[in-house]
């Protein structure tokens, strides 16, 4: 499984990279913004982990449009951000995203997400 | 004589004015048919004998003096302004970012140590051999190098923080050289300044924060799954 972690922060990048290494996740590919992102979401890409707040293009955004093409419609994507309304959290569901976790978060708690993303999308 | 004081100035004027206010009703008496020539000329030559009227041109002097005096004084708030507001923001703008990126760089320094340590780690189990105890102590060691990177998040968030509060003095300091600006005239010849560079707000949240973070997520689960079967 190849996870796309994308977000604006080098240091946080790597610490997503190492979480999800810790639980398994072997292959991580990266993304400075929502944009380069998109050149990066090929058909190897198994699920997207993406910050909301980047330059660019934001993780909205990119949600959005990875929603809009028929190549990465049904692609799962973990919203990991600091931003924590229920208006926010309504605008990440319209969008597309299929899972929600707030930062600073544990490597057990983006598991449990991603787990529980990949379970529902093979339920689907 | 004071010029800025109207109370200590009218009493010097006080009777020509009355004169003329006086001189102006008889001549509107006599427009509209009220009143007669006599009292309008009798007010006239009392206005010509009012020796008050002869100071007025000191009255003027003292009055320029004063705008004068009052112009430097408000050339000195804007000095004032420059010097202890919009200074001091720009500098503590700049300490900030100082903040920020040294924060950044120390982050980055941790993460390679804990990188390092992790190889390390692996290295030592390799050499210590395969053992189920000490298979299980170095999987210990490793969970807690893990967790030290994910206490590293702090500087993501602080970054987003202080961006909010640099994003907050670019805002105050605006208002200040507008303000600066006000009191300022070509001949004074000084410049407001190269102002702050604001973040893009799109790139941070300013409302980023480290704490209580197990009941938020638990509000942002319940807030999605409510949401979510909405779609």
């Amino acid at each position: 499984m190849k996870c796309l972690v994308v977000d604006d922060s080098a240091t946080m990048r790597r610490i997503v990279v190492n979480a999800l290494k810790s639980v398994g996740m072997a292959e991580v590919a990266e993304a400075g913004d929502g944009q380069e992102a998109l050149g990066k979401c090929d058909a190897a890409i198994d699920l997207v982990v993406t910050d909301w707040n980047m330059p660019v293009m934001g993780g909205l955004e990119l949600v959005k449009a990875l929603r809009a093409n028929p190549a990465t419609a049904k692609l799962p994507i973990l919203m990991v951000t600091t931003r924590g309304t229920k208006e926010d959290i309504l605008q990440a569901v319209e969008a597309g995203v299929n899972n929600y976790i707030l930062k600073p978060f544990t490597p057990q708690l983006l598991k449990e997400k991603i787990d529980a993303v990949m379970a529902a999308q093979g339920a689907a | 004589m004071h010029a800025t004081d109207p109370v200590r100035i009218s009493p010097e004027a006080e009777p020509a004015l009355t004169l003329l206010t006086e001189l102006i009703c008889e001549l509107q008496a006599l427009e509209e048919g009220r009143g007669g020539i006599r009292r309008a000329q009798g007010i006239l030559a009392d206005l010509g004998l009012e020796p008050n009227l002869r100071h007025l041109p000191k009255v003027i002097l003292t009055v320029y003096g004063e705008i004068g005096a009052a112009l430097r004084g408000i050339r000195l708030s804007r000095e004032t302004i420059q010097s202890y507001s919009l200074d001091r923001l720009r500098d503590t703008h700049s300490k900030l970012s100082e903040v920020s990126s040294t924060t950044e760089s120390a982050a980055m320094e941790m993460l390679n140590g804990l990188d390092r340590s992790l190889a390390m780690i692996d290295g030592l189990e390799t050499a210590q051999g395969a053992g189920t105890e000490t298979h299980a102590q170095f999987d210990a060691l490793r969970a807690e190098v893990n967790q030290l990177y994910g206490c590293l998040q702090f500087q993501d968030i602080i970054a987003q923080q202080l961006s909010g509060v640099a994003a907050l003095l670019v805002d105050v300091e605006q208002r200040m050289a507008t303000l600066a600006q006000l009191f300022d005239h070509p001949a004074t010849g000084i410049a407001a300044g190269a102002g702050l560079a604001a973040a893009d707000p799109e790139t941070y949240n300013p409302d980023a924060t480290t704490r209580n973070v197990a009941e938020r997520q638990a509000l942002v689960d319940e807030a999605f799954g409510l949401a979510r079967p909405a779609r």
